[in-house]
């Protein structure tokens, strides 16, 4: 078992070097005079880059410098400062890039638990009871909302929710975190929370279920026709037991697994459905950091995503391990 | 043919007992097709992609140009007379590089000529100056739904519904091409690792878990930011955007390809063909290749939705097709920047947003259709 | 060259007619099967007293979408108190569906009990006995006699295990069902027994082992031990040894027959192996094609068998003093079952065909008492006047 992990743990490694390689070379086919502009078109919206962020960043970088000898310096020079958790200041927020995105963090992550949890709590559900009636009326309106639900793009859908009960019906505010106009302490200020959350977690929500449903209806279906589900049948099983109890414990080895690989997702923020709402999440961040060209923090928040999906990966391995008696980690 | 019906029908009487000839089964083309056609979503699906293809790739064709001139008209539809008793005649602004609407902003109305003659006698020589004045007036903007806008303009004066023609030609134009890509990408490299194994496997799976492990639309974002520095012509970066959306999906394949080529090594019936000497392309082409086809066919089917949802997306962030180019994405990113045409201008963007919605969900019911009568483990 | 049209493809519109027609019954069949109802709907009487279950003419069905597979199609026969009934035939003649429409294990909604009954004679906790119709017993109501009155051993031992739970947890649930009552202690002791009964050398072991941590022959004894733990009435063994090597399929069939002498019940065994029915069975029924051709005493069908397929069973089996090089085979396939003609359905594999073989299905003659068969060749010579 050990063995395994640090084997796994070495992959890792590797599959993060690689990573970092293409990002790296994706950044050194920016022109520098464009990443000038940027700096100046920074500079001229109000926030100062200082020289000193700059050169940092070059020299960090090791841009200028295009010989295959000077990337390769200052692929290793990334490398090495990556190694120290150092990704470079920010030239928007002046700040290092890890506490911008330790900054806004929190509030992606609160949206993506709260979403997820109502997605398995509703999802789960509505897979077993379709699994059950296969093909059955129910089964097929299901279906259809599922598809309907992954079909939908997510900017779309945020903006017509947006329209409809923000702005026509007025019942939620349509975007940003707090209301400014108000200074809410204590459980109005949660609650003010909440009312700003509400449109993007229901979108985030909708839009998922539909994935996570028809995995568990496939595996439900699968597991409902093996032979162990007919022993348990023919024990003299109700088949609600056999159902809650029998099969859906052998569709959770996926749906674990699944869960392993979310952990990534509730940490990298979710870029659109921030932006359709203006709230101050980390994936609306870095698509202004984007905007504006705002290279160390692009970089840093790349590197974060692919250590997040690192770590899913091999959690998902791991989590396999555990929930499935069958198999051994070797 | 009549001949070889009978032959046909006779010699199934002599070899076979006669008892079979009572027992008739459906070929397993029409099982398909039949199993693929039972599910009214399957139908619902095609119908939906046929026609989006038909308004995208031949209702352009069906569009009357605007007229080149216009006569002015005041509220009671009657003509507006210059000085000289002329009417005054709009003349529409046209393009040559693209029909009617791709990129052709609806002038109409933009620009007023109004022309006036004045004669001078000078030396005996009569002079008449044409003098021509131009007045500016507004364009026509966030028209509302006419005769001649189906849909209406958007807020720079496109005609709506013919700029969902070209989107459309856009989105699955690239998404075709990306899915064709991935396929070609993902079997070769998939056919490679499953068919050598060892130490060429173990470097395109490495590789498989490197792509999978880099975050699509923040590097998006970046090869964006890549390519608004290299002043690439907006017609084509989208192409070179979802080249590179190939260059990471193609690992998804390549796992199914190579899974299922390293599940067949093992089947009997491979053994069989490698104790009868086959040869290596027959092995792959008649034996390989059929196994792995219907898989294949379903995620292609399926991934022509998601491809089509990203490059939506990245249209949407404005990364992806820019102006004066149509995408669907780009049409529903005008509200992003403008909130009074998200709440009173639903015609600007909701049917662009449709258009996405019916083509991603046409090709996922198709997707879902051909799992379903491709499995042969399927119940009913 | 164009395509050449195949007479044995089915066209469009008979596709289309097929499904339109299985819609119709199976939604019939699926609403009986799920109504709800009184108890007094499927009690019935049995024909004869010292019967346990008697199978009258059951009809199941699968509606495909190539047409009705008639995979049981009318089979009768009575399985008396206390003994050994063997079930034998070729694969696919029927022999497992007609087990599995016992237990009400038919995967609807493409199989269905088409008609028939199925009548058990259960015994109640409390000494009672009534005599229930499964064949017409609701699906709420099946766990009456599913697992406590009739239990099922698989053919795969492999699979038939659920993966995730241990063999204990799988087994207590076993006494759970019957006693709700009981304590995780009292269970737990019960299933030690089990394994112990099924010669299981460790029985502390095995209960807390995972299926894929035993052989196969361990998990047909822990199968074997479930079916056991509810003192079952009649277990149902449906080619227990088929999958297992040689010498633990003597093992197993020891254990079965020391199990009838323990559990003071009936045995079905299904099985296409007649050297098995020969050690194992008192009754033997074959069957082919979906229809009971044979059935009789163990010593009759085997030392006076009289259908011309039975007689070819008997002949295909290997004997070590045999001069020939060849082993004997019935000539031809086992007729798919879509469209079933009319006739004797082994009339094209027959070798002792005569002219009435074409007409009507042969009935069922009693040759000598309780040995039956449906041929043409022994049938009552004034049937037709």
């Amino acid at each position: 078992m050990l063995k395994y992990i640090i084997k796994r743990l070495a992959m890792s490694v590797l599959i993060l070097l690689g990573v970092s390689l293409i990002i790296y070379f994706l950044i050194r086919l920016m022109p520098v005079d464009f990443i000038q502009d940027k700096i100046n078109a920074i500079n001229q919206g109000g926030a100062t880059v200082s020289e000193e962020t700059v050169n940092a960043m070059y020299e960090m970088y090791g841009l200028g410098d295009n010989s295959f000898l000077g990337i390769l310096k200052g692929y290793f020079s990334w490398l090495g400062a990556l190694a120290t958790f150092d990704l470079g200041t920010s030239f928007v927020y002046g700040i290092p890039v890890a506490d911008v995105i330790f900054d806004h963090m929190g509030i992606s992550f609160a949206i993506a638990l709260i979403a997820t949890v109502f997605e398995f709590l509703i999802a789960i559900p509505l897979g077993i009871t379709a699994a059950k009636h296969q093909y059955s009326l129910r089964d097929y309106i299901v279906t259809v909302l599922v598809m309907v639900g992954i079909s939908l793009p997510s900017f779309f859908f945020g903006q017509m929710l947006k329209d409809f009960l923000a702005l026509k019906l007025g019942w939620f505010p349509a975007s940003g975190l707090i209301d400014a106009t108000a200074s809410n302490t204590g459980l109005a200020l949660l609650g003010d929370y909440a009312m700003h959350c509400f449109i993007p977690i229901l979108t985030i929500v909708i839009l998922s279920i539909g994935a996570r449903m028809r995995m568990t209806r496939t595996n439900m279906l699968e597991v409902m026709n093996s032979d162990y589900i007919r022993t348990a049948r023919a024990k003299g099983l109700k088949e609600k037991v056999v159902i809650n109890k029998h099969a859906f414990r052998n569709t959770l080895i996926p749906m674990v697994t699944s869960l392993a690989g979310l952990l990534p997702s509730l940490f990298s923020g979710a870029i659109i459905t921030e932006q359709v709402f203006d709230l101050p999440g980390i994936g609306n961040i870095a698509l202004d950091a984007m905007n504006r060209g705002d290279i160390p923090f692009i970089m840093g928040y790349n590197m974060f995503l692919a250590l997040l999906s690192v770590i899913g990966v091999l959690l998902a391995d791991l989590m396999y391990g555990l929930v499935d008696p069958r198999v051994k980690l070797e | 043919m009549e001949e070889q019906t009978k032959v046909e029908t006779t010699q199934t009487n002599d070899t076979e007992a006669p008892l079979d000839k009572n027992v008739r089964l459906m070929s397993p083309t029409r099982m398909v097709v039949r199993r693929f056609f039972r599910s009214r979503l399957s139908i619902v699906g095609l119908i939906m992609v046929v026609s989006l293809f038909l308004f995208s790739f031949v209702g352009p064709y069906f569009v009357a140009d605007l007229p080149d001139e216009v006569v002015q008209t005041d509220a009671n539809g009657n003509p507006i007379l210059d000085e000289n008793g002329d009417p005054i005649i709009t003349y529409v602004y046209h393009d040559d590089d693209g029909k009617w609407g791709e990129i052709e902003l609806d002038k109409r109305g933009m620009t007023e000529y109004a022309v006036s003659e004045t004669t001078y006698t000078v030396n005996g020589i009569t002079y008449t100056l044409r003098q021509t004045t131009e007045t500016n007036i507004e364009d026509n903007m966030l028209a509302p739904p006419s005769g001649d806008h189906i849909l209406g303009t958007d807020n720079q004066g496109y005609d709506i519904f013919v700029r969902l023609m070209y989107g459309g030609r856009i989105s699955l134009i690239v998404s075709f091409l990306a899915v064709f890509l991935i396929t070609v990408l993902g079997v070769i490299m998939g056919g490679i690792a499953g068919y050598f194994g060892g130490f060429i496997d173990n470097i395109i799976m490495r590789v498989c878990d490197i792509l999978i492990c880099l975050p699509g639309i923040p590097i998006l974002l970046i090869i964006s930011t890549i390519l608004d520095a290299s002043d690439i012509d907006a017609k084509y970066r989208i192409y070179l955007l979802m080249i590179y959306l190939t260059f990471i999906s193609w690992p998804g394949t390549a796992r199914l390809v190579r899974g299922q080529i390293l599940s067949l090594r093992e089947q009997e019936y491979m053994v069989a063909a490698e104790a009868m000497g086959y040869s290596v392309p027959r092995k792959i082409f008649k034996h390989l290749v059929p196994n792995v086809m219907p898989q294949l066919i379903v995620s292609m089917s399926l991934s022509l939705g998601s491809m089509i949802l990203y490059e939506a997306t990245l249209s949407y962030l404005n990364l992806g097709v820019k102006a004066p180019y149509a995408a669907w994405g780009t049409m529903i990113n005008i509200i992003s920047q403008d909130q009074d045409i998200l709440q009173n201008h639903l015609n600007v963007w909701v049917p662009a947003g449709i258009c996405i919605v019916v083509a991603v969900l046409g090709f996922n019911f198709i997707g879902d259709g051909l799992r379903d009568a491709l499995d042969p483990k399927a119940r009913r | 060259m164009s395509k050449i049209k195949n007479a044995n493809r089915l066209t469009g519109k008979e596709v289309r007619a097929i499904a339109k027609q299985n819609k119709k019954i199976i939604r019939k069949l699926e609403a009986y099967k799920n109504r709800k109802a009184e108890e007094t709907e499927y009690l019935g009487h049995m024909s004869k007293p010292e019967n346990i279950l008697e199978i009258d003419n059951l009809h199941t069905y699968f509606f495909t979408e190539q047409g009705v597979v008639k995979a049981v199609n009318g089979v009768s026969f009575d399985i008396p108190k206390n003994t050994t009934v063997g079930v034998v035939g070729e694969s696919g003649c029927g022999k497992s569906v007609t087990s599995m429409s016992v237990m009400r294990l038919i995967q609807g909604p493409t199989g269905q009990i088409y008609s028939g009954s199925i009548r058990f004679n259960a015994k109640l906790d409390n000494g009672e006995t009534k005599v229930y119709d499964i064949a017409k017993m609701p699906m709420d109501d099946i766990h009456k006699i599913r697992g406590n009155q009739i239990a099922m051993i698989f053919q795969e031992p492999m699979t038939s295990l659920n993966p995730v739970f241990t063999i204990g947890q799988q087994l207590d649930e076993v006494t759970f069902i019957n006693h709700p009552e009981a304590t995780k202690e009292d269970a737990k002791a019960k299933s030690l027994e089990m394994l112990d009964l099924v010669g299981i050398a460790m029985p502390e072991r095995v209960y807390d082992a995972y299926p894929h941590e035993l052989s196969g022959g361990m998990r047909q004894r822990v199968m074997i031990s479930m079916a056991l733990a509810s003192d079952p009435r009649l277990i149902i063994a449906d080619e227990p040894t088929t999958a297992l090597d040689v010498t633990i399929q003597a093992q197993i069939l020891d254990l079965l027959r020391d199990l009838k002498t323990r559990i003071d019940g009936s045995i079905m065994l299904i099985t296409h192996d007649l050297g098995i029915i020969a050690e194992m069975a008192d009754y033997v029924v074959v069957m082919y094609a979906g229809r009971v051709i044979e059935k009789g005493p163990v010593s009759e069908i085997f030392h006076n068998p009289l259908h011309p397929y039975t007689i070819g069973l008997q002949k295909s089996k290997p004997t070590l003093n045999s001069d020939s090089d060849t082993l004997f085979n019935i000539p031809g396939n086992v007729p798919n079952p879509v469209n079933m003609p009319n006739h004797c359905y082994f009339k094209e594999r027959c070798g002792k065909c005569i002219g009435k073989c074409s007409g009507e299905y042969p009935q069922m003659f009693e040759v000598t008492p309780n040995h039956f068969v449906a041929c043409h060749l022994y049938g009552k010579e004034d049937q037709n006047g």
